[in-house]
């Protein structure tokens, strides 16, 4: 069966790479990419669409030279190809209102600051994770070792 | 001559031109004090007057300062109260004409009309002071905000070093246990068949942009028949054939060892990266807040050149610069400031010319004694500095670099400008988008020549 795919977006390299690997204890069940603007995130968003790929969670960076992470998100949550994708910010730096727009317009699940706390990271990225092959409906039999156990067992009430 | 200057002289003429009612009053001498009494209306022929009201604490405030064809007393004279409302004095050597509150009396139809007639001489005294009065008020507000502004910096400043100090005791630690723990893998790796692959990862870092990765990952399964995530571990490793090949030749079973190795190296190489960062901005916040640096004759300014190059060099690796320093004489100053002055110029040049990839960075530093001033150029052959921040690059806060551990504070040339200043030099800057950007400094220098 096709692994969903994680979408990790920072437009620093290093910062970039320290998120994937802290995506990587998934790497069995999902796979991951990685981007370093939203534009080339759209890029890989319409490739992986066009291949029937599924797009599980994307990790956006906030403040970024060109589109900004919560306009990226705004648009992405309006796109009926990605309907159960879960969003992720990650930020170091975003106002109050930046903040509140993420929430309500954007849609953001999960709202994290950096530097981050691994276990929280990767607490809320197997929520997530667990969260989208709950609502997309994937067969999860062969991935319940990664999943979180109280979302599926929220599901099986 | 308008109709208003005509009306004056007239009025001069009628009344002032009696060479009998004259008084010459040399510079610093009064004319009259505060308070006292004063009939006369005076009009100034010649040199400066000035002005000022007595407050009761002794302070002197000038509300007055007027030149030739300018009434003084005009408030005494026509109010009737005739006590002056302020001291005058000569600001220069004086003449000036009068008239008497008696003047006239004799006639008294010409005394009705002479004060329709001195109505636009009260009016335009009147308007002179409000005017004036409004320009020390604006003076006064911009002083203020001034104040205020410098104040709230001082505190900033003393917050920030504060910060940084703080800041600066972790990053040691953390800067010197990496540099440590390199050493100890580096050469524990030397002899192992991944130490090359850890090194290179240690040296250059994560060069290869995500979009090349995934387009190398692409190569790597058609070249070399890999499946897709070995392939993608690989690909991120920027690693060429000739390298994979020399590493191993079982390339699917050990893609994970390989970019495990160097992946160790690369986070080593982010580490490092991160800790200089943090180190340079402590430096930079912690300069900004800095007075009064230890300085100390016989300083070589080319050695301070020298030493800014060899702190840089690990990060400058493709610019290419060429040094052309001529003997200078010694200074009076302090090493560290001239460092920090020459890392910034280079550090913004290099920044400069990388983004702009068409050519070959290079940068020329160029360093002269013109028998007055020790004068150095830095000249880059970069995209230039845009218009829009052209004329601001000096003030705080104003910075081109918004992305990657290169993020700027927008210090570093405010800091460059405030320590040139302190050694009474000057710095300029000519920059265009087809020559590239020239900082040229330029430092005073008197005698004594020792030479270097």
């Amino acid at each position: 069966m096709a692994k969903p795919n994680i979408l990790c977006i920072d437009d620093q390299r290093e910062v970039l790479a320290t998120i994937k690997k802290d995506v990587q204890a998934f790497e069995p069940i999902v796979t991951i990419h990685d981007c370093e603007s939203a534009s080339e995130a759209e890029d890989l968003l319409n490739d992986l669409a066009n291949e029937g790929e599924q797009v599980a969670v994307i990790i956006c960076d906030h403040i970024m030279p060109g589109e900004n992470g919560v306009d990226f998100l705004i648009r992405t949550s309006k796109d009926k190809r990605f309907v159960h994708t879960k969003k992720m910010l990650l930020t170091g730096l975003a106002t109050h209102r930046d903040t509140i727009q993420a929430i309500n317009e954007a849609q953001v699940d999960y709202y994290i600051e950096k530097p981050w706390d691994e276990d929280e990271f990767s607490g809320a990225v197997k929520r997530l994770l667990t969260q989208y092959v709950v609502d997309a409906g994937m067969d999860y039999s062969e991935m319940a070792d990664y999943l979180d156990q109280e979302t599926l067992a929220i599901k099986n009430e | 001559m308008d109709k208003q200057d005509h009306y004056l002289y007239q009025l001069i003429e009628d009344y002032f031109s009696d060479d009998r009612r004259v008084i010459n009053l040399q510079a610093g001498q009064r004319l009259m004090k505060q308070g006292d009494y004063n009939d006369r209306l005076y009009l100034v022929r010649s040199g400066r007057m000035k002005g000022y009201v007595e407050h009761d604490d002794g302070q002197r405030i000038e509300i007055l300062d007027v030149g030739p064809n300018f009434f003084i007393g005009v408030y005494s004279f026509f109010s009737k109260t005739y006590r002056s409302s302020a001291t005058v004095e000569a600001e220069t050597d004086c003449q000036v004409a009068y008239i008497g509150s008696d003047y006239g009396r004799t006639n008294p139809s010409e005394n009705d009309c002479m004060e329709k007639i001195f109505m636009p001489v009260v009016v335009t005294d009147l308007l002179e002071r409000q005017r004036r009065l409004q320009e020390v008020n604006r003076e006064k507000e911009q002083a203020l905000k001034k104040l205020i502004e410098n104040e709230k910096m001082a505190s900033l400043g003393q917050m920030a070093s504060g910060i940084a100090h703080e800041i600066n005791n972790s990053i040691s630690v953390l800067a010197r246990n990496s540099h440590w723990l390199v050493e100890k893998i580096s050469s524990r790796l030397v002899d192992e068949k991944y130490g090359p692959i850890f090194e290179a990862g240690l040296m250059r870092g994560r060069f290869f942009s995500s979009k090349e990765i995934r387009n190398r990952r692409k190569e790597i399964v058609r070249d070399h028949g890999l499946d897709d995530t070995n392939a993608a571990y690989l690909a991120q490793t920027g690693l060429r054939d000739a390298d994979l090949n020399r590493a191993s030749h079982d390339l699917q079973k050990e893609a994970q060892g390989i970019y495990q190795a160097w992946e160790l190296g690369a986070t080593f190489h982010d580490m490092l990266a991160a800790s200089d960062q943090t180190t340079h901005v402590v430096k930079s916040i912690r300069a900004m807040g800095a007075q009064n640096q230890k300085r100390s004759p016989g300083l070589d300014i080319n050695e301070s050149i020298r030493n800014a190059m060899s702190l840089l060099r690990h990060r400058i690796t493709n610019l290419q610069v060429d040094l052309d320093l001529q003997d200078l004489p010694y200074l009076t100053g302090n090493m560290g400031e001239f460092v920090q002055i020459w890392t910034n110029l280079i550090k913004n040049a290099y920044e400069a010319v990388c983004h702009f990839k068409d050519r070959q960075p290079r940068l020329s530093i160029h360093s002269i004694f013109d028998d007055k001033h020790l004068v150095i150029t830095l000249s880059d052959n970069g995209p230039g500095i845009p218009d829009e921040v052209k004329d601001k690059i000096f003030q705080p806060n104003v910075t081109t670099k918004v992305s990657g551990l290169s993020f700027g504070l927008g210090l570093g040339l405010t800091i460059v400008q405030r320590v040139i200043t302190d050694y009474n030099g000057i710095i300029e800057v000519d920059s265009s988008p087809e020559k590239g950007t020239t900082f040229k400094i330029k430092i005073p220098h008197g005698g004594n020549h020792g030479k270097t």
